[in-house]
């Protein structure tokens, strides 16, 4: 084989330095308003509805439900800070 | 929602775990937990899907809401993001994308380049430095002047990275500044380039070039031209689909999420035929001055043929178009958007012979190009997501369903050579197409 010896111009580039840790976290679940963010994909809103429900029988939370109608657009950050505003915490699905 | 500090948690399958872990690094909300439900949620009964939430998947909800058992004290918390945070800027620092060194000759590097997953797959032309240096050359811009970050993973479109990746494709120098402008184009936020790169939806991007710099390029709007053979086309195309992978990110089965994909993420260029158009050109009909060369990008499902080699006047060859564009399977069903008729220039001719403006072959297909909606099952009523539904609109609409919300979205052009044959081109749908003039007489300073 060859020994030369060939340079490349690395073609890929880095994605910006991602956040690490903890997230927030509730002090308690007992009465929180809880978001459920539906993706809108088919049964998102059967996966998330079960979640609510559970939440409420066993902590009695208050279910604030946000859609984001289309699954593959962002959703309109007014729409989003209005709903993060009326959350203490959110549940949101990500699926197919 | 991260960002905002609110407590979140995400629930995703098995099977999108590793491209949402990926895509919250990107959003800078990797502090996300995420947990795993089993896959598939859609395609079956919503009770099947519900059932999906376990005793332990329902526990793990309820522990990535509060705090963690062992880290209770939130000053405990902060010093172990501040830790972690520290070591995740060490390893990006580390993980930076740099030149590399290979032994071996051309065979030798290229296998080296399909180890490293920086390929489509296909042979490529080593980006060395003297070669990536001439392609610099042919850009408008400086090599380190960066066109905005690719999505999904963000990474930063210099012209040195987009050089490296044009002479990958095999492109030319003065292919640079097609390449830049559809660069730029794709990054518009109107054309939903993160949906694009991640969806299911087998789009690939379609590149149209108008106007003066497809003759100057040598580019291939007649016979055959979104086929084989002609170097810009295919490298033009190529290039922009090496710059979406390598530089934003899209690697097939992990975050480009395509379930089948199409051929033509390989590559797809072609010019519009603008002499052979009985109608202005594209780009005229957008506004931009006839002495404008231009780029059309486009989120596009593979070109699907129209023959009709029997029409002889407009309503016939329109009606066949109009028949072979409603289907129940395409995204414009759900959300609209944008679609391209490209005819042939003989179908093109029959019909601007019968009097047939662009806009009245628009307003044509707006009007027949409706499914009638007891062809659908109902389920795909809720699928109609940007419509907010079909129910309520069924009876204004005559049971009969738009593709498009304006006549304007048929996207009408001409392109190919001698035969009976068009082609319709439907697109993701999920964002807007978009036109950018090509910058071509940018004179750079040499320090």
């Amino acid at each position: 084989m060859s020994q030369q010896r060939t340079t490349v111009l690395n073609p890929t580039a880095s994605p910006p330095t991602p956040l690490a840790g903890l997230g927030a976290r509730l002090s308690k679940l007992d009465g929180a308003r809880i978001g459920l963010l539906d993706n809108n994909k088919p049964n998102a809103v059967a996966l998330l509805k079960r979640v609510g429900e559970r939440l409420t029988s066993d902590y009695g939370v208050e279910l604030i439900y946000y859609n984001k109608k289309v699954p593959s657009l962002e959703a309109p950050s007014v729409e989003l800070d209005q709903f993060a505003s009326d959350c203490d915490a959110v549940v949101l699905a990500i699926d197919d | 929602m991260a960002a905002q500090n609110l407590p979140t948690v995400g629930l995703v399958t098995t099977e999108f775990s590793d491209f949402a872990r990926q895509l919250l690094e990107q959003q800078q909300a990797s502090v996300t937990p995420l947990v795993e439900v089993g896959h598939p949620v859609g395609g079956v009964a919503p009770e099947v899907a519900a059932d999906l939430i376990t005793e332990s998947v329902y526990e793990a909800i309820v522990a990535s809401l509060l705090p963690a058992k062992n880290n209770e004290s939130d000053s405990a918390g902060a010093a172990e993001r501040t830790e972690q945070t520290r070591a995740a800027e060490v390893q990006a620092e580390e993980s930076e994308p740099v030149d590399f060194e290979v032994t071996g000759d051309e065979v030798a590097v290229t296998a080296e380049m399909h180890r490293r997953g920086m390929t489509d797959g296909l042979p490529v032309v080593v980006p060395t430095r003297e070669r990536v240096d001439e392609m610099c050359a042919g850009a408008t811009r400086y090599p380190l002047e960066s066109l905005g970050s690719i999505a999904p993973l963000g990474g930063a479109a210099t012209i040195l990275k987009i050089a490296s990746n044009a002479v990958m494709a095999g492109c030319q120098p003065e292919h640079m500044p097609v390449i830049e402008a559809a660069t730029e184009a794709i990054q518009e936020d109107e054309f939903n380039l993160v949906g694009m790169q991640t969806t299911t939806h087998p789009c690939a991007l379609l590149s149209i070039v108008h106007g003066p710099v497809a003759e100057t390029l040598s580019m291939n709007s007649g016979a055959g031209c979104m086929g084989h053979g002609n170097q810009a086309n295919a490298t033009i195309g190529r290039a922009m689909r090496l710059v979406m992978q390598n530089i934003g990110g899209a690697h097939p089965g992990k975050t480009d999420k395509a379930t089948q994909g199409t051929p033509a993420k390989y590559s797809w260029c072609f010019a519009e035929n603008e002499a052979e158009s009985p109608w202005p050109s594209l780009r005229e009909s957008l506004g931009f001055h006839a002495s404008d060369s231009c780029v059309t990008v486009a989120a596009a499902e593979g070109p699907h043929n129209i023959n009709d080699h029997g029409s002889t006047d407009a309503e016939g060859v329109l009606n066949t178009i109009a028949q072979t564009m409603t289907t129940l399977g395409n995204n414009h069903i759900y959300v609209a958007g944008d679609h391209f008729v490209v005819f042939g220039p003989e179908h093109a001719k029959t019909v601007a012979d019968s009097g047939f403006s662009r806009e009245d072959v628009q307003a044509y297909l707006y009007e027949n190009a409706r499914i009638d909606a007891s062809r659908f099952t109902p389920g795909k009523y809720d699928e109609a997501t940007s419509w907010g539904g079909y129910a309520d609109r069924l009876e204004a609409w005559g049971n009969r369903i738009p593709l498009v919300r304006e006549p304007e979205s048929f996207r009408i052009l001409v392109a190919g050579g001698p035969g009976k044959h068009s082609t319709w081109i439907p697109t993701f749908a999920v964002g807007t197409t978009q036109t950018r003039a090509i910058q071509l007489d940018a004179e750079l300073c040499v320090l």
